[in-house]
């Protein structure tokens, strides 16, 4: 394995280390693997994740970048002129260029924790160089069971009184968007209102299928109120087949913070496990 | 889209087996500094929550003309090796390392060392083992009890468990392999933290000139005061909480201002 840390972009004013398998795969160039920021946390991800990834995918011949988004970790402030997300867009895409340029992959599988996922996705949406977006904690879709999974577990650990205090609480702070929802045709609350509603999502990940990009989609346990057992992803997006096309997995013994290594282990065998497989599909469609 | 160069350059250091990551501010400010600084991170989730903070502490310090070396300690951030072979003995060495890389990259001859947490620690044992030892020494609020750093580390995973609904109890048992909040913490770095006498180190410190800058809710103040090392080194109180242990360090950054003045100050005044 060998490590470069390097300087890319517009001004080179994004930071990121190349992390390059010790022998490149013969013959065509692999999918590249783009790591980048968990909310505020810098490249090296929630306890240095992103780092242990990189080197376990780059024994597995995968090649990949971690980088700090502009103005997080050691990049340079943008100069404001994009929003936000179209500048995590633009940054996501210098980082394939760069990732291209330092490793030779064509294709790249990005992976978006939280907040990052949403920058995932949408850079899918913008660039076919993409093959696969594994999206962790984010775009959770709540079905009446989620809704029942959560007021049965409150109801358990705090007691009828709290629960219906609660429970009167959110839903008076809930009624516009409910009523604004009822309103539109196919429309669905998602968990948050920064969530696409649930048919345009839909309709946007069966386009990214259909140009060959793999989905996946993996849930903590940590936001139980929007995502609470396994067949969620299944149920909520039934109607759209969805489910067919995506691979989605509830881990119901992993935290958000995936505060224990033995779980942060596991969330890191979920994710090479989806990479190499995107990487072994591409090898043979190019056979 | 344009925008203004990158005054800080990404450099790999040390032997080709065991790179160290970097990141050089180069000073920017019209005013000439006589020393570089090197930063020395705290360990951890610490480490993560500080790096914006220290991330602005070296850019305010590069704009009044100091060169600055931040970097990860081997087996750390964004350098070679994994956390299982993690010493504070090869930390320390990665300082004085740095210190050298630092110099080669500033032409400077002399250097200033800030710490914080474990890396202010850290940094009193590297000034106390070698020759090259810094001009100043900063120390923000450092370990100097390592038992008690390990029992709050511990106390902290716990609450964090246990917020997180994460089933089943957590035992760090009394020695061998553990973790506290996200990263793991081998044995021999377990014993080495328990049997730290920080404030021996600080009193052997081969620096000329050593400040302490203690938060509001600085743990160690008492034994700070208590120890020759309160003979040895400069106290400087920052009128900000750091609360190392809240709920929000796991993913959160901190960038206290008031923190922030008090450590550029000190680091501005007395060079």
């Amino acid at each position: 394995m060998i490590e470069r840390s390097i300087v890319f972009g517009p001004g080179e004013g994004l930071v990121g280390t190349l992390c390059l398998p010790a022998e490149p795969a013969a013959g065509r160039a692999p999918v590249g693997q783009i790591l980048f920021n968990a909310g505020v946390i810098h490249r090296v991800g929630p306890h240095r994740f992103n780092v242990r990834l990189a080197r376990i995918l780059a024994r597995r011949g995968i090649p990949s970048l971690r980088f700090d988004l502009s103005g997080h970790g050691d990049s340079a402030r943008s100069n404001g002129r994009l929003s936000y997300e179209a500048q995590a867009i633009a940054d996501l895409r210098c980082a394939m260029d760069a990732l291209g340029a330092g490793s030779e992959a064509a294709r790249f599988a990005l992976f978006g924790y939280c907040s990052g996922a949403t920058h995932a996705y949408e850079t899918a949406l913008a660039d076919e160089r993409v093959a696969a977006v594994l999206m962790f904690d984010n775009f959770q879709y709540p079905t009446l069971r989620t809704r029942l999974n959560s007021y049965r577990a409150r109801l358990r650990r705090r007691g009828f009184a709290h629960a219906l205090a609660g429970w009167t609480s959110r839903q008076a702070a809930g009624l516009p968007q409910r009523i604004a929802a009822a309103w539109r045709p196919n429309g669905t609350v998602a968990a948050w209102a920064g969530f696409p509603p649930k048919q345009q999502f839909a309709e946007n990940a069966k386009r990214l299928h259909a140009r060959g990009v793999k989905l996946g989609f993996l849930y903590s346990t940590s936001f139980e109120e929007y995502y609470n057992y396994q067949a969620q992803f299944a149920d909520a997006f039934r109607g759209f087949g969805l489910d067919r096309i995506a691979h989605w997995e509830y881990m119901p013994e992993l935290d958000h913070n995936a505060l224990l290594v033995a779980t942060q282990a596991k969330l890191m065998d979920r994710i090479e496990r989806f990479v190499t497989q995107v990487d072994r599909d591409l090898r043979m469609a190019e056979a | 889209m344009t925008r203004d160069p990158l005054p800080t350059i990404p450099v790999r250091f040390g032997a080709s087996s065991r790179q160290l990551f970097g990141l050089f501010h180069a000073a920017t400010g019209a005013l000439e500094r006589a020393e570089c600084v090197v930063v020395c991170n705290p360990f951890g989730h610490e480490a993560i929550r500080a790096h914006r903070l220290l991330r602005i502490v070296a850019e305010r310090l590069a704009a009044a003309g100091f060169p600055v070396l931040r970097f990860d300690y081997y087996g750390t951030g964004d350098s070679d090796g994994d956390e299982n072979g993690a010493t504070l003995g090869q930390w320390s060495e990665d300082i004085v390392k740095a210190d050298l890389e630092a110099r080669r990259m500033s032409g400077q001859p002399h250097a200033a060392w800030l710490g914080l947490r474990l890396g202010a620690t850290l940094a009193a044992m590297a000034s106390a083992g070698t020759r090259m030892a810094p001009r100043r020494l900063v120390l923000w609020d450092p370990v100097l009890d390592g038992n008690a750093y390990l029992e709050e580390l511990f106390r902290s995973q716990r609450k964090h468990l246990e917020a997180a609904r994460v089933p089943g109890p957590w035992d760090p048992g009394t020695e061998g392999d553990t973790e506290a909040l996200g990263f793991p913490i081998p044995a021999a770095l377990r014993r080495e933290i328990v049997a730290l006498d920080a404030p021996r180190l600080l009193a052997a410190s081969r620096a000329p000139n050593v400040t302490v800058l203690a938060s509001e809710d600085f743990a160690d103040l008492a034994l700070l005061q208590s120890a020759d090392t309160a003979r040895r080194a400069r106290l400087h109180g920052i009128a900000a909480r750091m609360a190392w242990d809240t709920e929000e360090a796991i993913e959160a950054a901190l960038v206290p201002a008031q923190a922030l003045d008090a450590i550029v100050q000190c680091m501005t005044a007395a060079s």
